[in-house]
């Protein structure tokens, strides 16, 4: 029986063995409806291994997951008619014209024949494929056969959707028009599953990202990431050299840690927003001249890369 | 059903689409078809008879005998013919989709693995089946035009015809299955078919016994032969059933 889920994907300690080799270890987390999840990890991490868990490809070694209300295991076919998926290789028919790959897709999902050409005309228009629809795909661009094969992954219209690396080999144009494409999709309370390696795309996309290797070492939105692994702070622009400044910084008892360089003061708070007239005040009344005051920006890419790398050092000393 | 109609209708618009696949499916009927016609053209009252003694052509003329010895070592072709086409067939089929990386998305569907397969298998046994069958016929009606009265009776025995009907689609099926396992570990088509040729080998040894007058194919022999085919068929396609599944082709196939 199918619940009502809050959670579109739900896993338990999912873990995937091949031999001696732990593929995905214990790994445990929960996605929101309608939202969008960025799994993130180095190749060979396991990423591809967990989405072919999730849509029921493979079995799972351990462990347990609902996707969609539906149990792994023992619901795969309701699971597979339930889910969407892009695959890492868009794996089109190219002697087939794009009406024709699409129309097999949709007889493959069940759609009654009405149905299905009533969904291969829409998705073909929506991402701009309709005028080229009698062609062989072996014929299309990268970006056309793209956004084929995401036309093809909705053609059922399934609520949760696993998309591998959709935006790769784009020029910025295409990977611009599927990125707003996910964010309609998540508008329309879709679930999306992203596998990628772009990280700006992951922060401007994702209300949910899970760093992988293996098994998952974060699990945050992107806004905690940041704040989480290099703490909240400010940078404060003087004129002159900022180290004549870091005595008064200092002196502030909520100030957790500060350091100068050059003319830029980075200063570690807890609650910048509280805290941050205090600084300003301290400084000016210690004779700064204020250039401009601005939150510490600390990109996704570079959270990814720290996580990434503590573990592999973590591992390195296991061994 | 519905699915596998679904598949077999873009196997069939696949198979279309390519030249050099629809080359080897009709080729070899056809040359199976236009050379015995030239040699039957060719054999005049002079022609000396083949040493060969064949049990179930005693009692013809040395021209009818002639004719029946072309005609004997062609008809046992076709039953060949029945494993040629279909790996043909099956190794673009299930290598090409592999290749082309189109299983995953594919197997991703609500599609259950019997649909699958027997959509797969039924687009390369069918075509073959009816090809075997038209060219078949066509050199059925070449004997009854270019040979004597008595050669037609003493080539398409009743033997060869339960063969030929019965038999040809379970060799079908065997070769199928055969191309379906060697596509788990090959990944390219023509290495794939090198490696079916494999399949044909004992067929054909038993077709050069009966040329050679070892046996003489009586109904009698091609009903055994057929039984001792469909449980080689069943066995062979239930491996090929346990090699097609969802964690074996993405896990372990090559």
């Amino acid at each position: 029986m199918r619940g009502a889920p809050t959670n579109a994907i739900e896993t338990s300690h999912l873990t995937r063995t091949f031999g001696g080799l732990i593929a995905v270890d214990d790994l445990t987390l929960a996605i929101p409806q309608g939202s969008v999840f960025g799994f993130l990890g180095p190749n060979g991490a396991g990423k591809t291994t967990t989405v072919r868990m999730l849509s029921a490809l493979i079995a799972t070694s351990r462990g347990s997951a609902t996707v969609a209300g539906y149990v792994l295991g023992k619901q795969n076919e309701a699971i597979r008619q339930t889910i969407g998926i892009l695959t890492e290789t868009p794996g089109l028919y190219d002697r087939l014209s794009a009406w024709q790959n699409l129309l097999f897709f949709a007889e493959m999902y069940d759609l009654p024949s009405k149905r299905a050409a009533s969904q291969v005309e829409h998705y073909l228009r929506l991402l701009d494929l309709w005028d080229r629809r009698g062609d062989r795909v072996g014929g299309f661009s990268k970006g056309m056969k793209q956004k084929l094969a995401i036309a093809r992954a909705l053609l059922h219209e399934p609520q949760v959707i696993f998309l591998d690396e959709p935006t790769a080999g784009l020029d910025p144009e295409s990977a611009r028009v599927v990125r707003d494409f996910i964010k309609q999709l998540r508008a329309e309370g879709r679930t999306i599953f992203l596998t990628t390696h772009n990280l700006p795309e992951a922060d401007e996309l994702c209300d949910l990202i899970g760093v992988f290797r293996s098994k998952l070492l974060r699990l945050d939105t992107p806004g905690n990431l940041r704040a989480g692994m290099f703490g909240a702070g400010t940078q404060v622009r003087v004129v002159g050299d900022a180290t004549r400044w870091l005595a008064a910084v200092r002196a502030l008892p909520f100030v957790q840690q500060a350091t100068a360089a050059e003319s830029i003061l980075t200063i570690s708070l807890a609650h910048p927003d509280d805290q941050n007239p205090e600084v300003v005040r301290a400084l000016v009344g210690a004779g700064a001249d204020i250039r401009s005051v601005e939150p510490t920006s600390h990109s996704l890419e570079e959270v990814y890369l720290e996580l990434v790398e503590n573990e592999h050092a973590s591992t390195a000393i296991g061994q | 059903m519905q699915k596998v109609f679904v598949i077999l209708r873009k196997e069939f618009r696949e198979i279309l689409q390519q030249r050099i696949l629809l080359f080897g499916i009709l080729l070899p009927p056809i040359l199976f078809d236009v050379i015995p016609f030239i040699y039957l053209q060719k054999i005049g009252n002079g022609t000396r008879a083949s040493s060969l003694s064949i049990p179930s052509l005693q009692g013809l003329s040395l021209h009818e005998y002639s004719q029946a010895v072309v005609g004997t070592a062609f008809s046992n072709l076709y039953i060949l013919l029945s494993m040629i086409v279909p790996s043909t067939i099956a190794a673009y089929s299930i290598i090409g989709e592999k290749s082309n990386r189109t299983l995953e998305p594919l197997l991703a569907t609500p599609v259950r693995r019997w649909q699958l397969l027997a959509g797969k298998m039924l687009s390369a046994l069918l075509p073959a089946v009816l090809v075997t069958w038209m060219s078949g016929g066509l050199f059925i009606t070449e004997l009854a035009i270019f040979t004597d009265a008595n050669v037609v009776a003493h080539v398409i025995t009743e033997g060869w015809l339960i063969l030929f009907f019965a038999g040809t689609p379970l060799l079908g099926l065997i070769a199928v299955s055969v191309m379906t396992a060697i596509s788990s570990r090959v990944n390219d088509t023509r290495t794939a078919q090198q490696l079916s040729i494999w399949a044909i080998v004992p067929v054909a040894g038993i077709i050069l016994g009966e040329l050679s007058g070892q046996f003489a194919l009586t109904a009698q022999v091609a009903i055994i032969a057929d039984l001792i085919l469909i449980p080689i068929a069943v066995l062979l396609t239930w491996g090929a059933a346990q090699l097609f599944q969802r964690e074996n082709i993405l896990t372990r196939w090559k």
